[in-house]
């Protein structure tokens, strides 16, 4: 197999909202501009863009807004690169990526890492039946292929996304049998509205939605188990006692479910800039590990390298549009284009309201990592390779310090996600049977390839390296 | 943490691991510190291939030795590290090559071992998927693999049963001396008295050492290995490159599956050593090291050009001059070391373990003790 | 109307929509995509080409569902 190459002077990866808007002003201000994306379609998850034009989803706003960022990439002359994944990236900068069943290497001047955010999962007693999906997978579904998750649904987990995903349901004309919130809220959203009224409507047309779907609403009740043979057949809840854990006996089953989708909020996506040594830190509320971006470029402590969107902390849509923007500016800056000061201002100030509204949210629906507690011991952690939390917790007291030592005696974390899906479980259990901080116990480090790829794509990809001498 | 012991192991790799575990099954109050995690340097990302073949004719009673005793340790601890006895095949791809391999089976034959030279047939009826352009390969069927990670927690789980005291996350920033002699060790959790220390920290045995002056004929070359997602059963043995007639050319090549089906492959990029201090920054694999380790291993099988292939890593492990490990008395009282894997610590871990602890015990000298002693370098003599 | 796409799934001839992705189409045919390596029953799980539980065989290749378009005469393998 041979590969092609490109080059360009800014390179955006993803075509979320943050990609697309970056993208659009990158090349606004003169620099020539490729953006990639994993997905078939622009648009990200947040605007991601139905298969027929014919869904009742093509005149959603978020669809409609998707739709319009990337046709105005398409008209400023922005080359989008669709099914496209990044393998591997190197400072200067060379990347690595398959395009469908092709080697691509790109060379690019100025890159921007807007790559989002994925769901942050919370292992339970029985979340590897087929039928439990993320709540994210569920919206995809339905939003982007017409498909539904099941014909009984179950709704779980904690956080505005829900909300989110019910009006999904509702818009499709579906029912849920029930949704199931963590947090109780009541008059505790009243002053963040009161801050951010603009938001108000939004929130209370997708209240709207939720009410459509005919729901039973069971808030501040977790899924303790998901339960059935070969695949999904019941769902089991328990109230959150006073002491904030699940009252085991006062639980419940929902009987008849075939789909559940779960979700308590999200994680950055932060392989691209930890491969290339980015500044990062670990913040709670902001989805864990971040990669830190400055504000008023998007610039990262790596010359040439920016991130805009979830990647710098999730925030939602709204500060990763104007992220994206900022750091467009800011790597057309650096690639040598003239930006407007006036405008980077402006963004800044929206960028800092857009955040506080995001944060305030996001205390409202704190991450409840201590769930992972109520996996049982021979409930999955690793789903990948089948490692149980006994077997974590057996290599700890073996002598495993951290979530690498753990990683090594039990292969949690050694499969095909290379530890994305279980990572933060992971290290949240390592952190509480040792006592120490979840940032303490440790990350996966990303290594080549960030995400497996074929020996013959990657062969022709890096074939293409120079000089065909070893460094 | 003690504030005293017998003997403090430095260095909680596979050899380091083995050494503290026999002390502890021989009655020695031992302590086991380890900088990092156990296995998680140089030990867990190696490939870990026990075996007498193409390794070494002078060590081949010390090999044949350490074979014989990781079996035994497998059936003693019931199986805890998938130890398997898969044989291992050595490819020639130049007819030029032929000799050098004839010569290694020879050799081993002579001292009753059973290595045989296949042809390109007899080779795939052993390893099917292999059919590359190879004109022969040589095969010795006693050579056997263990999961390194697994074999570092078994041996020290056994050394904690017999009283050995393990420590992760524990440097080791200074040794004391009395005089010319080892008086304990400084880390980073508080001190510990003793008059045994043992260097067992692989690459960075050298800056341990400067701790007492001494300077050891250490350097650390940069290996890496490539691994695939999960597969099928597809790859039987342990393939390796057949040393060449002109010497190792651009390192060797190493081949095989693991018992979780990930195919596992690896190369020295180079035969020559990486700058002293490259084992403190340990990059990511090398590119051009990545794109030959793929080329490789479709050569060899076609059939898996299509895998995905998961991870890459680098190791550095430690050279000697001589390629020799160097385990023995240092010219301090007290002090001991115990590295030099030249890449294959795994093969002599629990022969080093039996070494070490009999010099420590004040035992007499077994037939490894002349192989490995520093004091065949004129610098390590007292 | 929307375009429709023929493909072979465990060698039945399926037709669909152009466009979706082979998890949307599978997933609706059956939830249960593949077995762990402990012989557990797997399905679409993250649904965004992160947690590789919806790998199928398609013409020999393994890929991940949730991130592969439908295309015409695709041989499909579930549950290898």
């Amino acid at each position: 197999m041979t590969g092609s190459s490109q080059k360009c002077e800014v390179l955006v990866i993803g075509a979320g909202p943050a990609g697309l808007a970056a993208a659009a002003a990158a090349r606004e201000a003169g620099a020539d501009v490729i953006c990639l994306d994993l997905f078939a379609r622009p648009g990200g998850q947040y605007g991601m863009q139905p298969a027929s034009p014919a869904s009742r989803f093509e005149a959603v706003s978020q669809v409609a807004e998707g739709r319009a960022a990337a046709a105005r990439c398409l008209e400023l002359g922005v080359k989008l690169l669709t099914e496209t994944e990044v393998f591997w990236a190197e400072p200067g900068f060379r990347v690595f990526a398959r395009q469908g069943q092709e080697a691509l290497v790109i060379e690019a001047n100025q890159m921007i890492v807007a790559s989002g955010a994925m769901e942050r999962p919370i292992p339970f007693d029985g979340w590897t039946l087929p039928g439990v999906m993320t709540a994210g997978a569920a919206q995809r579904l339905i939003k982007a292929n017409g498909t539904l998750p099941g014909n009984s649904t179950v709704l779980a987990g904690s956080g505005p996304f829900l909300f989110a995903v019910a009006d999904t349901f509702a818009k499709a004309g579906l029912r849920l049998r029930a949704y199931v919130e963590l947090q109780g809220l009541g008059s505790r959203l009243l002053p963040l509205f009161v801050r951010h009224p603009s938001r108000l409507k939004e929130a209370a047309g997708l209240l709207r939605g939720l009410r459509a779907t005919g729901a039973s609403l069971h808030r501040r009740h977790v899924v303790v188990e998901a339960l059935g043979g070969q695949r999904l057949e019941a769902v089991r809840l328990a109230p959150i006692g006073g002491d904030g854990k699940p009252q085991r006996s006062r639980s419940f089953t929902i009987d008849g479910v075939d789909s559940l989708c779960i979700g308590y909020g999200f994680q950055p996506v932060i392989d691209v800039t930890s491969a290339l040594g980015a500044e990062h830190r670990h913040d709670t509320l902001l989805g864990g590990w971040r990669c830190v971006a400055d504000p008023l470029t998007g610039a990262t402590s790596v010359a040439g390298l920016y991130a805009a969107g979830e990647t710098t902390g999730i925030g939602g849509a709204g500060p990763a549009r104007l992220s994206g923007r900022i750091a467009g500016l800011g790597a057309a800056a650096g690639a040598g284009k003239t930006a407007r000061a006036d405008e980077i201002a402006r963004l800044a100030r929206q960028l800092a309201d857009a955040r506080d509204f995001a944060q305030g949210l996001a205390r409202l629906f704190p991450f409840p990592g201590h769930l992972v507690d109520e996996l049982s011991p021979s409930g999955t952690l690793c789903r990948c390779e089948d490692v149980s939390r006994a077997d974590v917790e057996a290599a700890i007291d073996d002598g495993a310090g951290d979530a690498l030592a753990v990683k090594m005696w039990t292969r949690a974390g050694m499969g095909p996600c290379q530890g994305r899906i279980c990572g933060s479980s992971l290290a949240e259990l390592v952190a509480r049977r040792i006592g120490v901080s979840v940032a303490e116990a440790g990350c996966n480090r990303p290594h080549m390839p960030l995400r497996p790829v074929p020996l013959s794509i990657a062969g022709a990809a890096l074939a293409q390296a120079d000089g065909g001498c070893i460094r | 943490m003690p504030r005293t012991a017998d003997a403090v192991v430095v260095g909680g790799g596979i050899v380091g691991t083995a050494i503290a575990r026999q002390l502890a099954r021989d009655g020695v109050d031992a302590v086991l510190v380890e900088r990092k995690a156990f296995g998680g340097a140089v030990s867990g990302a190696s490939l870990a291939c026990l075996g007498t073949h193409m390794h070494s004719l002078d060590e081949l009673e010390v090999l044949v030795e350490s074979c014989a005793l990781w079996r035994s340790i497998s059936d003693e601890l019931g199986d805890p590290f998938e130890y398997n006895r898969c044989g291992q095949l050595r490819f020639i791809l130049r007819e030029e090559d032929l000799p050098v391999a004839q010569r290694w089976i020879d050799g081993e034959r002579a001292f009753g071992l059973d290595p045989e030279l296949l042809s390109p047939e007899a080779v795939r009826d052993k390893e099917p998927l292999l059919t590359g352009p190879i004109v022969a390969a040589s095969h010795s069927p006693g050579d056997a693999t263990v999961n390194p990670f697994l074999a570092v927690r078994a041996l020290l789980r056994d050394g904690g049963n017999a009283g050995l005291k393990a420590f992760a996350n524990t440097a080791v920033t200074g040794l004391q001396m009395d005089g010319d002699r080892v008086a304990g060790v400084q880390t980073e959790r508080g001190s510990i008295a003793t008059g045994n220390v043992i260097l067992a920290a692989g690459p960075w045995s050298g800056q341990l050492a400067r701790h007492a002056d001494l300077d050891l004929p250490l350097v650390p070359r940069q290996a890496q290995c490539v691994a695939s997602v999960r597969q099928p059963p597809s790859i039987r043995t342990v393939v390796g490159a057949c040393e060449s007639a002109g010497g190792v050319e651009s390192g060797y090549t190493q081949i095989q599956q693991a018992a979780s089906g990930q195919i596992l492959f690896n190369t020295v990029t180079a035969p020559a050593a990486t700058r002293p201090g490259a084992e403190d920054r340990i990059n990511e694999a090398p590119i051009g090291f990545v794109r030959d380790s793929i080329r490789t291993l479709t050569m060899l099988f076609p059939s898996l050009s299509e895998i995905l292939m998961l991870r890459s890593w680098v190791r550095f492990e430690a050279v000697t001059p001589d390629d020799r490990f160097l385990a023995g008395r240092l010219p301090r009282r007290g002090l001991i070391a115990a590295a030099g894997d030249n890449g294959t610590g795994f093969c002599r871990a629990p022969v080093l373990g039996r070494l070490i602890s009999r010099i420590v015990r004040g035992e007499a000298a077994m037939p490894a003790d002349t192989l490995y002693a520093p004091s065949r370098f004129a610098e390590l003599r007292a | 109307m929307t375009e429709s796409v023929i493909l072979f799934v465990d060698g039945e001839q399926v037709r669909t929509a152009r466009g979706t992705t082979l998890a949307s189409l599978l997933h609706a045919r059956n939830a249960a995509l593949r077995t762990s390596p402990a012989g557990r029953p797997r399905g679409l799980y993250c649904g965004m080409g992160v947690c590789f539980e919806c790998m199928v065989r398609v013409d020999g290749e393994t890929v991940r569902s949730c991130v592969t378009q439908v295309r015409d005469d695709m041989r499909v393998e579930v549950g290898q």
